[in-house]
């Protein structure tokens, strides 16, 4: 099987399962076993992060390996239980996002019993707490039909129980795919056509490639995972968002675009200008993604962890972010792949030696 | 039920084969104006159950089965065929597209819901701006049609402006209930389709699946025009908004109930129902123990307003089932109450006779 039709495969799967923020294990097993045949270690840590290690090629002078750690997030957005008003269940967000993309939306219910489908809905005008003509109904007032009737309702579900979104991928033309969680699981796509890519190569440093917990509500995964670790250099890949409806200017890029680079106080500079000159290099399209402040992604702990650590932020471009149809380009996943996987075998042993800013050069 | 028939029938129940029949019209598409793909499925489901089977200017499926006695009782029963949706109105730039809503869908149900676009239901989204890149102050307002587009991604050239589109919504089983699109009204097409299968000898039935019911009952309007029909019956989906109040005060504009069994229409906003035909079928309920409710008289209404302004006036009568959610991308319908209005309107063939309407108005 072609490798893009191996990778589209995988994250139609791993969309096509729930891993909300602090309940990522379903999504982890997926990722675990995806990764397992390519590399010598999987470890899960005490709050859930993913560790795939490989090893690079045993040092000439008995040195350890430096280590460099690749970090996706794997959770996504959803939702919990709040209330339970007689067949109706009310919800609170996990992560955030627009209440208006709600009414219709298909979800599952974790419940202990099982999982079990609900629509999220907008009731008449009359049963809400004013009629919200011409107004979005809020999200607290947005409830979950489950279909089924309230006894059973009530010996089914808790208040606690928590529920994902249920639509499935669609495959569209030109290589794109719709669906949710796309933020961040087609990060988790390029982690893996890294891992497969370097198969066939020879690096020296030891990579982690790290599925991390929480980011979307707490940066749990990131903010802990660097001290398991110890990195000497952290990428992290995430999704940033791509022109469309709704969305332009200077926060996006074009999709199928390719990769795009972040810079920034969050991003280490050096590093910035060496990815930018290996995508002109290997002729991988990229564009630049400026970060004032803070990128909002796990490079932002990541930085900040232990006496800090040079981080380097690759972003896959996503239409409708937060939504349940979000849109991106198999190709710019395989292109993240491969860049990183080259960038990987060029890395040398004293590779840490050259990260060194402008004015000391 | 007074002089004939006064012998009770064995009611039908529901069986796997008519939720597969519905399963099956649920998924495809016919919005008004469009029902080409429902009327081949039904035109497949009563060939050779019927002796004249017409299409008409309109698109509606008018069939007709005869009598086994001289001067029959000629008996019209509507269901509308058709469903609300979009039209695909103008390209705007690669695989982008800004749509009309066909039909009553509040736009507030519509952001971030997958789509199927056109005879071969391609795949599609209707995006939303990322809540990232918004104010609190844009999602105050809502997010209307006009900002809203298709997206069926880059490199789609074969869809085309004039193409239809749904919601695209599998249809589901909720332990007691069903979940699908249009519901309303392939659930009256389901139950019509059975009722021509098992109707009556004495009765000449004149089967008329409507089109464009959605956009003004225009199907109506002319189909009662080709048979000459003595009453006519219209089955149709009504909505049962009969969830807890916000307030938990008490809920007194429910519409209809779930659980209730098949809504018998008094009045609605376009039509007095004969009520002759409502004491014959609220006596026929009750000598068969079948459940009703009589759906709250207010505004709305279904195809029985045209249809009894046709001609020199027919009697008419409304019987719908119980539904939440209608024109959603998804609706919840008790299996219960959809087999007691098949009950319900099997009984009302099987006991129908002249005399009723010899009646006093």
């Amino acid at each position: 099987m072609e490798e893009k039709t191996k990778i589209k495969e995988f994250l139609c799967e791993i969309i096509s399962l729930p891993g909300i923020s602090g309940y990522e294990t379903p999504v982890t097993n997926a990722i675990a076993k995806a990764w397992e045949p390519f590399v010598d270690e999987v470890k899960v840590s005490k709050i859930g992060n993913l560790y795939g290690i490989k090893r690079g090629s045993p040092s000439k002078d008995g040195k350890p390996n430096k280590r460099l750690m690749l970090a996706v997030h794997m959770d996504g957005i959803g939702m919990v239980i709040a209330k339970i008003s007689g067949e109706l269940l009310y919800f609170a967000p996990i992560g955030g996002f627009d209440p208006r993309i709600l009414p219709g939306q298909f979800v599952n219910i974790h419940s202990q019993k099982g999982d079990f489908p609900g629509i999220i809905v907008q009731l008449a005008p009359n049963l809400l707490s004013e009629s919200y003509e011409g107004k979005p109904v809020p999200l607290d007032q947005l409830a979950i039909d489950t279909g089924l009737e309230e006894q059973m309702v009530k010996e089914t579900f808790r208040v606690g129980d928590i529920i994902s979104y249920a639509n499935l991928p669609q495959e569209l033309p030109t290589d794109c795919i719709a669906g949710h969680s796309l933020d961040n699981r087609a990060s988790v796509a390029a982690v893996t056509q890294c891992l497969t890519e370097l198969q066939h190569m020879r690096h020296s440093w030891d990579v982690f490639a790290v599925g991390t917990t929480q980011e979307e509500t707490a940066f749990l995964g990131g903010a802990t995972s660097p001290f398991d670790i110890l990195p000497d250099l952290a990428i992290v890949i995430d999704v940033t968002f791509a022109k469309g409806p709704g969305a332009d200017g200077w926060r996006t890029v074009a999709l199928e675009s390719g990769v795009s680079i972040g810079y920034g106080a969050n991003l280490h500079p050096m590093l910035f200008a060496e990815i930018k000159q290996l995508c002109e290099q290997l002729d991988i399209p990229y564009t630049l993604s400026p970060q004032p402040l803070m990128s909002g992604t796990d490079a932002d702990p990541i930085q900040i962890t232990g006496a800090g650590v040079p981080t380097i932020l690759l972003s896959i471009p996503l239409r409708y972010m937060h939504t349940p149809v979000e849109i991106i380009s198999i190709k710019d996943v395989m292109r993240t792949g491969h860049l990183m996987a080259e960038f990987i075998a060029r890395l040398s042993p004293d590779f840490t030696e050259k990260i060194v800013w402008e004015d000391e050069q | 039920m007074n002089n004939t028939n006064d012998q009770l029938i064995d009611l039908p129940v529901l069986t796997d084969e008519m939720i597969g029949l519905l399963e099956t019209l649920s998924n495809i598409a016919g919005v008004s104006g469009n029902e080409i793909a429902v009327r081949s499925i039904i035109r497949d489901s009563i060939t050779g159950f019927v002796d004249e089977l017409h299409t008409d200017a309109l698109g509606n499926l008018i069939a007709l089965k005869k009598a086994k006695v001289e001067k029959p009782l000629k008996v019209l029963i509507a269901a509308h065929m058709d469903e609300v949706g979009f039209m695909l109105v103008e390209k705007e730039s690669d695989g982008i597209f800004r749509f009309k809503v066909i039909g009553g869908i509040d736009e507030r149900a519509l952001a971030g819901k997958p789509v199927q676009v056109g005879k071969k239901q391609k795949p599609g989204v209707i995006g939303a701006c990322p809540v990232h890149l918004s104010t609190r102050e844009e999602r105050e307002r809502i997010l209307s049609v006009d900002t809203l587009r298709i997206d069926t991604g880059p490199g789609t050239s074969e869809i085309q402006p004039g193409e239809y589109a749904t919601f695209a919504t599998k249809f589901i089983r909720m332990g007691q209930s069903v979940c699908g699109k249009a519901l309303d009204n392939r659930i009256g097409v389901a139950t019509l389709i059975e009722l021509i299968k098992n109707c009556p000898e004495n009765i000449e039935l004149i089967a008329a699946f409507t089109a464009q019911e959605e956009i003004g009952l225009r199907g109506a309007t002319v189909a009662p025009f080709r048979y000459d029909p003595d009453v006519a019956f219209v089955i149709d989906c009504t909505p049962a908004n009969d969830q807890p109040a916000w307030d938990q005060s008490e809920n007194t504009h429910y519409k209809t109930k779930l659980n209730q069994g098949p809504a018998i229409y008094a009045s609605d906003g376009r039509t007095m129902y004969d009520h002759r035909l409502i004491r014959y079928l609220t006596s026929l309920c009750e000598n068969y123990a079948i459940p009703y409710q009589i759906r709250q008289p207010g505004p709305g209404g279904t195809d029985a307003g045209a249809i009894h302004l046709s001609k020199n006036g027919i009697p008419t009568a409304s019987v719908s089932v119980p539904g939440r959610y209608a024109h959603t991308a998804a609706m919840i319908v008790r299996i219960a109450d959809w087999e007691k209005h098949f009950q319900l309107m099997t009984a009302a063939l099987a006991h129908l006779h002249a005399d009723i309407l010899k009646a006093d108005r």
